[in-house]
């Protein structure tokens, strides 16, 4: 079968969108959802998971030179354990957020809508109008562009399926509880530092990551925004 | 026939790491593989099992004092040339191994144990790129 046109898909996409929009349900909860609560918690996810991912910059550059260098002053792996357990408070304040904003959704009804249709709306991502937006909004947190590309071919990979990759429940609120349960691997990860200074050599299964479940909260709180024409994320505008 | 994009796992090799395997500690097994370069391919001879220091099911790290250790230990012909890690499931490269590997150049071996038999997977960072190199198991 011969792949669509790039103009069908874009049509398409525009379909999706409709259709998921015109559902009474839908309309139901953008009516009922507490916009001010969605904003402010939108807002701090973001500001959280920045602090976060400019840990594991920091980390990997750190991680570049000790491999090289094979030890650290001690004083830079003091600091090291310091920034460490700061970026764990922040990792802990992005999942408070993003939690709060689960419970915006469902006090308005529109978790079922969102978990229901998020493969529709999330359909050919990269096509999608708002796509740039979304990915200046992810690299400002400080995601790599290879990482994006990366994250990008596994949603496709996964049918768009955003709440279901690894081990997902399909709910927005299954993609929180996953990156709640990162906060332990963590706080383990902090414990073996202190005891053994920063890993030389690290990696790990394909499980759900912090770097992976944090984008995709925040890809999820993007388009939700766009979805209810409140583009906080995408262009700075509180409306 | 084998190319430059090969490694060659000698037996003992792939019976150590397969008897670190056995018992009840759910933990990454991880450590260090030793051997050479012959025209390009690699020949992995042994393995130093090293301390997982994060004693974690899906993820590893070995302290930089193991690795120091390893370097300055190993003896000639035998020489460095990657590490070693299990899964509980595939042997598939994921997000968490893209971004360490990168950091290094030698092999990333990875065993998947998830499978009926296990699975063998190489990596490597080249020129920019993460490329898999093709695993054979002397004797098979």
């Amino acid at each position: 079968m011969p792949a669509p046109q790039q103009q069908t898909i874009a049509q398409q996409i525009q379909t999706n969108w409709q259709k998921v929009q015109n559902l009474p349900e839908s309309k139901a909860a953008v009516d009922k959802l507490d916009k001010g609560q969605f904003n402010d918690n939108v807002l701090k996810c973001r500001e959280h998971l920045t602090t976060f991912y400019n840990f594991l910059n920091y980390k990997k550059s750190l991680q570049n030179i000790k491999a090289q260098q094979l030890t650290l002053d001690p004083t830079t792996e003091t600091t090291f354990v310091t920034r460490f357990q700061g970026a764990i408070d922040a990792y802990q304040s992005f999942v408070q957020s993003a939690t709060n904003v689960s419970q915006v959704f469902v006090k308005s009804g529109f978790d079922k809508v969102f978990n229901a249709n998020a493969k529709q709306l999330l359909w050919h991502l990269h096509h999608n109008p708002h796509y740039p937006q979304l990915t200046n909004l992810v690299m400002n947190i400080g995601v790599s562009e290879s990482d994006i590309s990366y994250y990008s071919a596994s949603l496709k990979a996964n049918n768009w399926d955003l709440f279901g990759i690894h081990g997902g429940d399909g709910t927005f609120s299954g993609l929180v509880d996953l990156a709640s349960k990162q906060t332990t691997t963590l706080q383990n990860m902090l414990a073996a530092t202190k005891a053994n200074g920063l890993a030389a050599i690290e990696g790990s299964n394909n499980v759900p990551t912090w770097g992976w479940v944090g984008v995709g909260i925040v890809v999820a709180g993007g388009v939700a925004c766009v979805y209810f024409g409140v583009c906080v994320l995408i262009v700075g505008v509180v409306g | 026939m084998r190319n430059s994009n090969t490694v060659v796992l000698s037996n003992r090799v792939k019976r150590s790491i397969q008897r670190e395997l056995v018992g009840t500690d759910e933990s990454e097994k991880c450590g260090f593989l030793l051997g050479w370069r012959v025209n390009q391919e690699i020949h992995v001879q042994n393995i130093r099992p090293a301390e997982n220091v994060y004693r974690d099911k899906y993820s590893f790290a070995i302290s930089s004092r193991e690795y120091a250790n390893v370097l300055q230990n190993t003896e000639c012909p035998e020489e460095l040339v990657g590490i070693y890690h299990t899964h509980h499931g595939t042997a598939r490269i994921g997000y968490h191994d893209r971004s360490n590997l990168v950091v290094h150049s030698f092999l990333w071996l990875i065993v998947g144990v998830g499978c009926p038999t296990l699975e063998w997977r190489c990596f490597k960072h080249d020129c920019g790129r993460i490329q898999e190199l093709r695993v054979s198991l002397e004797g098979s």
